[in-house]
């Protein structure tokens, strides 16, 4: 595919082959204050996300509330149908005891903690369904499923300019650092 | 590398006098119990020794296993357990009063009692249908065979594990231990969980339960965790280990935390069978536990051996947190004595009674444990400098 009509400024790109040197990269990146960056890695390299200055992901808080849900929905669902709407005498037990409602509680805990993560992870933090990325028609940007690394720098950054963006990429090393346009029409 | 050895720190030094003094303290209140009541004097000691002895038979399993599956995090870690199984020969000869009461006064077993399988006024027939199992003789060479077993492990994973320390270019050493803690786990399951049948739940000989070995292991793998974790965080602070990271605190929290939750489902597992069963042979257990004022042992169990450390530990910067571990360390020591205490004592008395006989108890073995602690480090490197797994070990990241 080739790009046959551009618009905006959208980025700045460059590629690494080693992933110690995006490591670098990233953490000089971050430490230059810039916010809106990204890293296309061709497998999760590790302590990448702490060179980058990510935050800590919300995901527990998520996963806690989903917990205390499920709890919650458990104990109500056992007391209002087997004590409450319907009173049911099984084998002289009480109608309603912790003793026999804990494994319901633990299972609908489980089960709203996994798909309360599941649902946040990638429907809401990861952005997903997503069926493009906007950088998808660069060869570099391509390329970072295979063997780059490759380092964009967003235009939507308030310290993005191409010069400052273009000089702390070529500062760091990144080879073929190039200024990337909006794609408009491609065949 | 050259090894690590702490003998004349302040460490070991404060960990000696307060050892001598709580063995001091405890000598002299299980000789008060003694002479008072000779009963109570065997409850209190059967709580300490069975406290610390669990301690040590688990040190030497946590070791094995780091061997068994080649563990590289734990390199750093795994000589403070080995350090603990320092306390063996005082497990193996603090077997001797339970001996001496199966074949003497049956204070703490009734069970050995002869006038209970003869037909007339004391005829059992529950007891007389376990007999095969539970007489003084095979009683006897049970307890042989788990101090041999516990015995030669020593020698041949701990030992061994000693002996790399020598050598930084012959593994062998290592290797061996890789291919002997195999066998050696499996005969740890056994012989725990039968030491825990004949050791606590014979006690009650009439109640029958099949989780019993592994409420047992539990209890013990998730203290003995704790007692780790509190020393590194201290050698840590202390300067002596200085490879260890809050990486260590972490993977260690994190292991903590799983058997926390490991406890509380195998205690709940047996207890929920038995409520839903509530079989007469298996309910007398709970039925003396749940009612009166022991159930108040019960309900802290459940807080505190689990809400407490679970809800503490849930997150990563707890974890990572040596204050808060040190803190969660001694609450789970603590639960494990109410624990020990909630499985032992009831049996002997129907409310609630823990007494300065089973503190002083408590407190004679703890300072035997520590004052033994304290001659392993005298000569033992608190570092294994040669295993090949060290440096993974330093450069751990979780």
């Amino acid at each position: 595919m080739s790009t046959v009509a551009q618009g905006n400024v959208i980025a700045v790109m460059g590629d690494f082959k080693d992933p110690n040197k995006v490591t670098a990269a990233a953490k000089g990146i971050h430490e230059a204050g810039f916010t809106k960056f990204d890293i296309y890695t061709p497998y999760p390299v590790h302590g990448l996300e702490k060179a980058m200055g990510m935050p800590k992901t919300s995901l527990p808080k998520f996963a806690l509330a989903g917990a205390l849900f499920g709890l919650a929905s458990a104990f109500a669902l056992q007391w209002w149908t087997g004590a409450f709407e319907y009173k049911l005498n099984i084998g002289g037990k009480p109608l309603f005891a912790p003793q026999f409602g804990t494994p319901v509680f633990f299972e609908l805990t489980v089960l709203c903690t996994g798909l309360t993560v599941f649902f946040t992870m990638f429907g809401y933090l990861c952005r997903l369904p997503n069926w493009h990325s906007k950088y998808q028609y660069d060869s570099g940007f391509q390329a970072a499923t295979d063997d780059n690394f490759c380092v964009v720098l967003e235009a939507d950054d308030p310290r993005f300019t191409t010069e400052t963006a273009q000089a702390l990429l070529a500062k760091f090393g990144a080879a073929d650092v190039r200024i990337v346009h909006e794609t408009l029409e491609h065949d | 590398m050259n090894t690590v050895i702490i003998a004349d720190s302040s460490f070991v030094q404060k960990l000696r006098m307060y050892s001598l003094i709580a063995l001091g303290v405890g000598a002299l209140g299980l000789a008060g119990a003694a002479v008072f009541d000779m009963g109570r004097f065997l409850q209190a000691y059967l709580l300490g020794y069975t406290y610390f002895a669990g301690i040590t038979i688990v040190s030497m399993f946590f070791s094995s296993l780091q061997f068994l599956v080649n563990a590289g995090w734990s390199a750093l870690v795994r000589r403070i357990p080995e350090i603990f199984a320092g306390f063996l020969p005082v497990v193996l000869i603090g077997l001797i009063p339970m001996l001496v009461d199966v074949w003497t006064s049956h204070k703490l077993y009734h069970w050995a009692d002869p006038q209970l399988y003869v037909p007339g006024p004391h005829f059992d027939e529950v007891l007389a249908s376990k007999h095969a199992f539970l007489n003084p003789t095979f009683f006897t060479v049970r307890l042989a065979i788990y101090a041999l077993i516990w015995f030669v492990t020593y020698r041949l994973i701990i030992g061994n594990s000693f002996k790399q320390d020598e050598s930084t270019t012959d593994y062998t050493p290592t290797r061996t231990n890789m291919k002997r803690s195999a066998p050696f786990v499996l005969l740890f399951a056994m012989s725990l969980t039968f030491a825990g049948f004949d050791l606590v739940m014979s006690l009650d000989p009439h109640w029958f339960s099949t989780m019993f070995g592994v409420y047992f292991f539990a209890g013990n793998f998730v203290s003995t965790l704790s007692l780790i974790a509190i020393f590194i965080v201290n050698l840590r602070r202390q300067g002596h280990l200085k490879g260890i990271t809050d990486e260590h605190y972490h993977d260690i929290g994190k292991f903590m935390f799983a058997f926390t939750v490991f406890w509380t489902y195998i205690t709940f597992s047996q207890y929920f069978l038995i409520w839903y069963g509530n079989l007469p042979e298996e309910t007398l257990f709970f039925i003396l536990r749940a009612h009166g004022n022991w159930q108040f042992l019960g309900y802290a169990l459940v807080f505190g051996h689990f809400i407490v450390p679970f809800v503490t530990l849930l997150t990563q910067n707890n974890k990572r947190n040596p204050a808060v571990l040190i803190g969660v360390g001694c609450w789970i020591l603590f639960m494990h004595f109410i624990d020990l205490s909630f499985i032992i004592l009831p049996n002997f008395s129907p409310t609630l009674r823990i007494g300065w006989q089973e503190i002083t108890g408590w407190l004679f073995f703890a300072g035997l444990f520590f004052f033994m602690v304290t001659r392993q480090l005298a000569t033992r490197s608190i570092v294994a400098v040669n295993d090949p797994y060290l440096k993974e070990s330093l450069e751990l990241v979780s």
